[in-house]
């Protein structure tokens, strides 16, 4: 029989990590959930941010608005059905649904002396009745609100005309709004807390179950001793294992990146339709900005699953570090002003930046790039560290 | 040859598995019999270089087990107690991918290893099947063909044949001996029968402790004279058990039958018998429980 002959560290590697790669490939079914729900990712990110944009833009397109005690003001109703606004007398229980949340609306009640203090200028008070903890009904109240607004306006103008004084006297100064953010960045005020937040968790979940069953796998299958009884070191050994699980990531990074391109056409937001615009460079620096991320995920989910006997066990250990990835980006919707530099220290929250970068056209600079790289690799080269010293551990057996 | 001097070995959690083991184990089949818990699997990891020994050396010919166990692992076959597998990969591919990582990196010369091995344990038809389907005796014989990549000069094989049916056994035990002939094997286990055909060389490990080392055919000679067998009604081996060292006891058509270590007959109706390895064992395992008994005892 051959001799066997001592292999360099890269054999070793290569070795390993091919067999873990087409293990990977072998189990089909899984392979084609993970990839899936990968590029099922973008589709229903952008479908449901823009259903809830759209709700909005349709509320202001229905121009409806429900009313009570409308006949008492002949005037204001006048006016606002010139501006094309239906009055709606409301249902019933109108106020008990309103209260309980079950109104997606508001009612403005208008009291029985409404003109006689109109005429008295005695300043009718006119109620607006929303419930704020609902999206739709404070959209509505906000309508209702600027249609009164404008009503108010109108009635002191036409007042003061009558009596001789300039309109243009209650305004002694015009505000003139300019808006410096460009499309992508007007857009990205409502995909930016979404979907960079979508990809990250989708390299974490996609990560989990290869780490888990690369490390404590082996171990509930009894699989790691007749491996480690071999001539491998065991960083080689480590070390494939991880370029499996960091391809996969990377791959799901990339994927989940791509899918939101085609999904662009489900938009249902005609303002988000207008300004969203993601292409394939887009999607591509999605993909490099998660590289580093996806190499230190893969590394800290196999450090925290390599102690656990079964895939059960590491799973509480790997909730914990999806837990913190999946929290941290929150830190910056917690900031209003510019995002500080140490932000590109912490990962996640580091690509998330990144991410945002790009959804608003911003131009990153190298140091930017760089910083996140650094620290996943570093992050990675102790993930790894620890794993390797644990496969060959009195603990592990 | 392996030679072990004082190797204890103690766990996170307190447990002695291991407590001042001297063995030395020449070319051959070796048998290591012990109970379950008498520390044997912990031995076979330690000299395999999966487990650092508390204390103690480990020497195979020029190798310091314990200093370099890289070097070990390139001449050892190692069948653990819980062969796992991978769930979709075949019968080929595995042996092959553990071919690579045993260092056979020339294709061809791996090729040549991997289809004789499997032709030699007799998986040869079975080879593009995934092993995870495999039956336990299919899945032992592919556990002996990945210890044999290499020609190991170290083979060891942990509690191989449990679970196997007396055909898929008897299959295992002639390969053993096959190629038991040129190199060291270790065989651990707690089938009695299985050390007296298989290995000119055993010990007995009790409780961390190696109790006896020697020829089985040597060391059951001491038991003869010694062996005595008695029919006793069933309820009676309590106190039988309080005046005779009984060494073995089971039930036959309604009686019990004891076997009893003593220098002359206990009694008239005590009738003289042969010993066996089994009974030197069990002679072995008895006298172990029964020290450890009376320290436990003294110390109350």
């Amino acid at each position: 029989m051959n001799q066997p002959t001592q292999h360099s560290a890269l054999a070793q590697w290569l070795a390993v990590f091919l067999k873990e790669v087409k293990d990977a490939w072998r189990d089909r079914r899984t392979l084609r959930t993970v990839l899936l729900l990968s590029l099922v990712q973008g589709p229903v990110v952008l479908l449901l941010i823009s259903t809830l944009a759209s709700e909005k833009e349709n509320r202001i397109d229905k121009r409806e608005i429900y009313a009570q005690g409308m006949q008492y003001a002949p005037d204001l109703q006048n006016f606002i059905e010139r501006q094309a606004y239906t009055i709606k007398a409301p249902p019933a229980d109108a106020m008990d649904r309103l209260a309980a949340g079950q109104l997606e609306d508001a009612i403005v009640v208008v009291p029985a002396d409404f003109e006689q203090r109109l005429q008295a200028m005695e300043m009718p008070a006119v109620e607006i009745y929303a419930n704020s903890s609902s999206r739709g009904s404070g959209t509505a109240r906000d309508l209702a609100r600027n249609l009164l607004q404008s009503y108010a306006q109108e009635r002191v103008g036409l007042t003061l005309a009558l009596r001789g004084v300039a309109v243009a006297s209650l305004k002694p100064l015009e505000v003139q709004e300019r808006d410096m953010a460009n499309a992508n960045a007007r857009a990205a005020q409502l995909t930016g807390s979404m979907i960079p937040l979508y990809v990250l968790i989708a390299v974490l979940t996609g990560a989990m179950g290869a780490a888990m069953d690369t490390t404590a796998g082996e171990r509930e299958r009894s699989s790691l001793e007749p491996l480690m009884m071999n001539p491998v070191s065991p960083w080689a050994l480590a070390l494939g294992k991880w370029g499996a699980v960091a391809a996969l990531a990377a791959v799901i990074a990339l994927l989940t990146s791509l899918s939101f391109i085609p999904a662009q056409v489900l938009i249902r937001s005609d303002a988000l339709q207008a300004l969203f615009r993601y292409g394939l460079s887009d999607a591509v620096r999605f993909g490099l900005i998660c590289l580093p991320f996806a190499g230190a995920v893969a590394a800290l989910l196999m450090a925290s699953s390599i102690r656990g006997k079964s895939i059960k066990e590491a799973q509480a250990g790997n909730s914990l570090v999806l837990m913190v990835f999946m929290l941290l980006p929150l830190v910056s919707l917690l900031n209003d002003a510019a995002e500080p530099d140490w932000y590109y220290l912490v990962p996640s929250l580091a690509q998330q930046t990144l991410m945002l970068h790009v959804l608003r056209a911003e131009p990153i600079a190298l140091w930017q790039w760089l910083l996140p790289c650094g620290i996943g690799l570093l992050l990675t080269v102790v993930g790894l560290a620890y794993v390797g010293r644990a496969m060959r551990s009195n603990a592990v057996h | 040859m392996l030679e072990l001097r004082g190797l204890s070995h103690r766990y996170a959690n307190g447990t002695q598995a291991l407590d001042g083991v001297d063995l030395h184990i020449p070319t051959g089949m070796f048998g290591l019999l012990g109970p379950n818990g008498a520390g044997k699997s912990t031995l076979m990891r330690c000299i395999a270089s999966l487990q650092t020994p508390s204390e103690g050396s480990i020497r195979f010919g020029d190798i310091d087990v314990v200093r370099e166990p890289e070097k070990l692992r390139q001449v050892l076959g190692y069948l653990p107690q819980d062969f796992g597998v991978y769930p979709r990969i075949s019968a080929y591919d595995l042996l092959d991918h553990l071919a690579v990582l045993k260092g056979l990196t020339n294709r061809g010369a791996r090729k040549d290893t991997v289809e004789s091995l499997l032709a030699k344990v007799n998986l040869w038809d079975v080879r593009k099947k995934a092993v995870a389907g495999f039956s336990g005796g299919m899945r032992q014989r592919f556990g002996i063909a990945q210890a044999l990549i290499g020609n190991p000069k170290l083979i060891i094989v942990d509690e191989p044949t449990a679970g196997l049916d007396p055909e898929e056994r008897n299959r295992f035990n002639n390969l053993l001996v096959e190629i038991g002939e040129q190199v060291v094997v270790i065989l651990s286990t707690h089938i009695v029968d299985d050390v007296s055909d298989l290995c000119p060389q055993m010990a007995v490990m009790v409780g961390g402790r190696v109790l006896l080392q020697g020829a089985p055919d040597t060391l059951v000679q001491g038991l003869q004279g010694r062996v005595w067998r008695r029919e006793i009604a069933i309820g009676a081996l309590g106190e039988f058990r309080h005046a005779h060292k009984v060494i073995a006891h089971r039930l036959r058509a309604g009686k019990t039958v004891v076997h009893v270590l003593a220098d002359s007959a206990p009694d008239a109706q005590c009738v003289p018998m042969t010993g066996s390895l089994e009974d030197l064992y069990f002679s072995i395992v008895v006298g172990a429980r029964d020290s450890a008994d009376a320290a436990v005892a003294a110390t109350v």
